[in-house]
């Protein structure tokens, strides 16, 4: 009974229209198209949106990292190693995109009057910890500075990070939109994936450095556990069921 | 000249923003409604909407740490 009370009054449990993508996608197609769905879903002219999907190999980096002295050269070094560096207009900072990392994106219409990005982030975060549960995951919300891209609403287990998360708010004329953005880490080489980062900051002409002990995998948690059935989970767990 | 002022509503408490980039450039010209500037908060990001048209003039650049209420540029309504 409280559960179900709590989930009513959660900002994420709702109907959505749901995409799993079973392919990896082109990270800037992804994220102009998302982004031509949060206007559509702010101005109410679609429902909620929630996606599940993978990306290409990138390395994605805020506004932010782009006025770095050596970001273009970083971009052109990177780029020859096989990670293209595109930017996003969420928020954080340098984060990999490979098809080891599941992400969900989740688009909705929010109150004109606003909601707070604390309370938002609280709720998200929830949801994400009750998908985990329901995998056999036992996670809570924290900051791991030592992890790349950081912030204050993290899911850690065993206090290191496993899924970070991001917000892009949207305003119209009289209405707002939300973009709440979630990139767990399903099954990737945590070595190699800090080391890019690490690499892209030091080219970049920034001193930040990262560590891969700071971050966790899915698979390290649960071996067996499948791409499937940690989407399905996040989405039932979206959806309430 | 109209004032333009991180709104107070952005984000609920009294942290720091960031003014993550400017859409136009000082001398451009902007259109009422129409979002000229992102902030973030918490690795949360949001619009900034023109509060009138006219001519922008920026006061705090791009990397600016700013709080709710902080005035970051102006517009000359033409």
């Amino acid at each position: 009974m409280n559960k179900q009370v709590q989930k009513q009054h959660n900002l994420f449990v709702r109907e959505w229209d749901v995409t799993i993508h079973n392919e990896p996608v082109h990270i800037t197609a992804q994220l102009n198209q998302e982004l031509d769905s949060l206007a559509l879903v702010t101005d109410r002219l679609t429902p909620a949106k929630l996606n599940i999907w993978t990306a290409l190999t990138a390395l994605v980096v805020g506004q932010a990292e782009t006025r770095l002295p050596g970001y273009g050269d970083a971009q052109e070094q990177l780029a020859e190693q096989g990670w293209e560096v595109v930017h996003r207009t969420s928020g954080g900072t340098a984060f990999p995109q490979c098809s080891g990392i599941l992400n969900i994106s989740a688009i909705l219409a929010i109150d004109a009057e606003g909601v707070s990005i604390k309370s938002s982030y609280q709720d998200f975060c929830k949801v994400l910890i009750n998908a985990l549960d329901n995998c056999g995951i036992d996670a809570c919300e924290g900051q791991q500075s030592r992890a790349f891209c950081d912030g204050d609403y993290n899911i850690l287990v065993n206090g290191k990070k496993l899924i970070g998360t991001a917000q892009r708010l949207k305003s119209g004329r009289t209405n707002r939109g939300m973009l709440a953005h979630a990139a767990v880490f399903f099954d990737i080489d945590k070595q190699q994936v800090s080391s890019l980062v690490n690499q892209f900051y030091e080219i970049a002409g920034s001193s930040k450095r990262f560590y891969s002990d700071a971050i966790i995998n899915t698979t390290d948690l649960v071996p067996a556990i499948e791409y499937k059935q940690v989407a399905t989970s996040f989405a039932n767990a979206f959806q309430g069921l | 000249m109209f004032d333009i002022n991180v709104p107070h509503d952005v984000w609920e408490d009294d942290s720091e923003g960031v003014i993550v980039t400017w859409l136009y450039d000082s001398g451009a010209t902007i259109t009422e409604g129409k979002p000229i500037c992102e902030v973030m908060v918490e690795k949360a990001q949001s619009d900034i909407l023109a509060p009138a048209s006219g001519i922008l003039t920026i006061i705090e650049e791009a990397d600016a740490i700013v709080v709710k209420g902080q005035l970051i540029g102006k517009i000359e309504v033409s």
